[in-house]
């Protein structure tokens, strides 16, 4: 089995199979995190990317390799999470930027894409770190370029770019102590080598003539936020009309009820008993959602509510058309019911849900950056693994943007703090960074593995303290990891302590830790909000 | 030479005392509860007025004098043949000094100068008064002119709320300044500038709000300039105080006046403001 040169539908056949392997391999990736938090999410991040490019190469299939490779480019740059997300994105465009205007590529086009997605990856992050997947990218495009310089043959360089990344993928934790305390491979790294399996894997596919589909996991998965994300605002209702009746009969017969009711909406339900049925639906036909329902019984307890209007109060709008442009808007990414509430209270027009657990892509950054009315809009990422992805977000986007790189949820409030709506778009983007240089913040959580980080060790199931630096301070309860925390970012006098207690604690809990705290630092203002985010019991802030 | 006069409008804030020391001539603004209409401190002072805010079921509202109460306030001094100087609050803030000059146009009296100050509250208050001193020391009308324009460039005024929503019921200041993040127990840093409300910062907690308008003062002018400082409160003497202690403390003060916040500012600003105005002589 040689291939010499290969068209648009070869290379959606690669793009599927690595996007399949990826699927497959996500949870794996995931779980090779270095700290032993239990944030790992750069296998779904990348996972994601490749579907978004793999999604859009389908949407343009073509025989001409160059329009296939700029729709798996495009579509990624769009879909990227996260920063191995972006990452991977840049290789991307770089086979994009290779195989632009041809029919068909051959292994010299791939090998130019390969050494300029290096280049692009190198330039979109600011400080590219040895032993990450820029290592194990590096390292695969120079294999892959040597062996197409021998042989014209894709499988064989393929096979062997995959066995120079597999072992770069071996030498990360010698470059990257963390990893090495961690006793893991770069996770990046690791989903590098993934997808180059599964490029082979649709290779040797292709070779035996059997087709691949895609495996959209994503598109079967309800989104994992799609519950706590009331403040998604730019969701475009597919259904207008929350319609709701009870219908009373004697012989309701619920499932051809429900087959005869699904074409007509979403988020069917039918409840009940043979006697009285419960029906919900979300339809754009009320009127012939209850017709149907008369043949079945009588109606009780209509309720029909226009869920668009309902949206527009939320947002504060009875008239989008009539918003008036702003000079400055604010687009954050949030997480947490009440990080969410506090940072609607300090003037961001939109809220992007993601985080820590689950990145938003450039694509939703994107979307509440255009749907934001503002000529200029600030944007803040409030992670680091997202900041990749809104600069993205601001190259693709059509206003000006503005990306402060805050790097956690608390920064992210420092810097609203800061804003001044009389003030334009650079004079507050100075102030928010300021802000941002003045915050010393860092977050307490539960340790799922055992682990020595930075020098200090944590077993499963001890609290430890966290800042942008890492793990500060581990401790076997909340109050004295708390109490070291803050003592940390404080030196030891802390003047105002902001504490935003997690989703999983009560109230009187987060209350308790903090009298704690205030015994260790009785002259220390402490203030206690609710900030309802997941993973982490306390987010604090020290001022 | 002809005398000089000073005139100005209540919402400077004057107490009592400094306009019957300086002579100074005061229009009053009205406040309106209900059916009610109080002429601004002659039959409403600042213990009535946050009793009767804190009490009535009507908020109340402010109108500005007619033309003819100027006409009438100018008169006996255009009989005197005095050179008056007519200071007012900042014409973006109230139509008062477009009654004014509305007045001086009927009266064709040529040696009235209708200024706007771009002030209001004890920053109107500060420049009549530094006015009223100069024409005590018998400084001509040209330079008291000059004096009242120079101050711009020689003083700071901040001061703080506890909501914004007086200001902005009144349309006082931009609604989307209001994003106060009431929840993280924040306080507005305020400041006039070119005539109008204009919010420098937002501050976690009073004291820290305090301290930003004592270091953004210190900035501007360090700690040795002798400097003179008009505090004012409307209903809340304790802020007033916290204020005081950190400007002595840091700034070097020749002179500290009180007053208070009177009842058309406080129909517009609420009850619970506290502000300062420090400044330099020219």
């Amino acid at each position: 089995m040689k291939i010499y040169s290969f068209n648009g539908k070869d290379l959606y056949a690669m793009l599927v199979g690595s996007t399949n392997r990826l699927a497959k391999r996500k949870a794996e990736i995931d779980a090779l995190n270095v700290f032993p938090v239990p944030d790992g999410d750069t296998g779904t991040n990348m996972y994601y990317t490749m579907l978004a490019g793999a999604r859009e190469a389908a949407r343009q299939l073509d025989e001409n390799i160059g329009r296939v490779a700029e729709a798996a480019a495009s579509g990624s740059l769009l879909g990227a999470r996260g920063n191995s997300g972006v990452i991977l994105s840049q290789f991307i465009a770089g086979l994009g930027e290779a195989m632009a205007g041809l029919e068909q590529a051959s292994l010299s086009d791939v090998a130019r894409g390969l050494q300029r997605g290096v280049e692009l990856a190198c330039q979109a992050i600011a400080n590219p770190v040895e032993g990450t997947i820029i290592t194990v990218g590096r390292e695969m495009a120079a294999a892959f370029s040597e062996a197409a310089g021998r042989s014209g043959d894709l499988v064989r360089a393929t096979v062997l770019a995959y066995q120079q990344a597999q072992k770069a993928l071996e030498k990360t934790p010698e470059l990257l102590p963390v990893l090495k305390e961690a006793g893991v491979v770069d996770a990046g790294g690791r989903g590098l080598v993934v997808i180059l399996e599964g490029i082979i894997k649709a290779l040797k596919d292709a070779a035996a003539s059997r087709d691949v589909e895609l495996f959209d996991v994503a598109a079967q998965q309800q989104r994992q936020f799609a519950s706590t994300s009331a403040e998604y605002l730019d969701k475009k209702l597919q259904y207008t009309y929350c319609t709701e009746f009870i219908l009373s009969g004697s012989q309701i017969p619920h499932d051809t009820l429900r087959q005869e009711l699904a074409p007509y909406g979403d988020c069917l339900m039918v409840v009940g008993n043979k006697q009285t049925v419960k029906v919900h639906i979300h339809t754009n036909h009320p009127g012939l959602v209850m017709e149907c329902g008369l043949r079945y019984g009588a109606l009780k307890e209509i309720h029909i509510n226009n869920m668009e209007e309902q949206m527009q109060e939320q947002n504060g709008l009875s008239a989008p058309a009539e918003r008036p442009l702003k000079k400055v808007g604010l687009v954050a990414v949030g997480l947490g019911e009440g990080i969410n509430i506090i940072m609607n209270s300090l003037g961001v027009d939109r809220i992007v849900q993601g985080g820590q657990t689950m990145n938003p892509s450039a694509q939703d950054l994107l979307a509440a950056v255009e749907a934001t009315p503002a000529e200029t809009v600030i944007l803040l990422p409030n992670n680091k693994n997202v900041i990749l992805a809104a600069e993205q977000a601001r190259s693709l986007a059509s206003k000006e943007v503005m990306v402060l790189p805050s790097r956690s949820l608390v920064q992210g409030i420092s810097a609203l703090l800061a804003f001044n709506t009389y003030e334009d778009g650079e004079t507050n983007y100075k102030r928010m960074e300021a802000a941002l240089a003045a915050c010393r913040d860092g977050e307490v959580t539960v340790a799922v593995r055992d682990s020595s980080v930075n020098g200090i060790s944590v077993r499963k199931g001890e609290y430890m303290a966290l800042t942008g630096d890492g793990l500060v301070a581990a401790a076997a309860n909340l109050e004295e990891a708390v109490a070291g925390l803050v003592g940390h970012l404080s030196g030891g006098k802390p003047g105002l302590v902001t504490l935003y207690f997690g989703a999983d604690m009560a109230e009187a809990e987060a209350r308790w830790v903090l009298e704690k705290v205030q015994a260790v630092y009785p002259r220390a203002d402490i203030e206690l909000y609710y900030g309802g985010q997941p993973v982490y019991h306390f987010l604090v802030s020290v001022e | 030479m002809a005398k000089i006069r000073i005139v100005t409008d209540s919402t400077a804030d004057l107490p009592r005392e400094l306009v019957e020391q300086y002579n100074i001539t005061v229009v009053p603004l009205n406040v309106i509860f209900g059916e009610e209409t109080y002429l601004e401190s002659v039959d409403l002072t600042a213990d009535d007025f946050y009793r009767k805010l804190a009490q009535s079921t009507v908020l109340p509202t402010t109108s500005q004098p007619s033309p003819g109460e100027f006409v009438t306030a100018y008169e006996p001094l255009v009989a005197e043949g005095a050179e008056i100087i007519s200071l007012h609050i900042s014409g973006l803030m109230s139509g008062t000094v477009q009654a004014a000059r509305l007045a001086q146009g009927m009266l064709k009296y040529p040696k009235l100068e209708v200024v706007d100050t771009q002030g209001v509250s004890i920053l109107l208050g500060a420049m009549v008064l530094e006015a009223a001193r100069a024409v005590e020391r018998g400084c001509t009308f040209q330079e008291v002119k000059e004096l009242v324009a120079s101050f711009k460039s020689r003083h700071q005024v901040f001061f703080t709320v506890d909501t914004l929503d007086y200001l902005q019921r009144g349309g006082r200041i931009a609604k989307a300044a209001a994003f106060l993040g009431t929840l993280l127990n924040i306080k507005p840093v305020l400041t006039i500038k070119d005539g109008e409300i204009y919010p420098c910062e937002k501050v976690r907690g009073l004291n820290r709000a305090f301290d930003r308008m004592v270091d953004i003062t210190l900035e501007e002018f360090g700690g040795d300039t002798p400097l003179r400082c008009y505090l004012a409160h409307g209903d809340a003497p304790e802020y007033a105080e916290m204020l005081q202690e950190r400007l002595q403390e840091r700034l070097n003060l020749i002179e500290i006046l009180k007053s208070r916040v009177g009842p058309v500012v406080g129909t517009h600003a609420g009850p619970r403001i506290a502000g300062t105005v420090v400044w330099r002589d020219a």
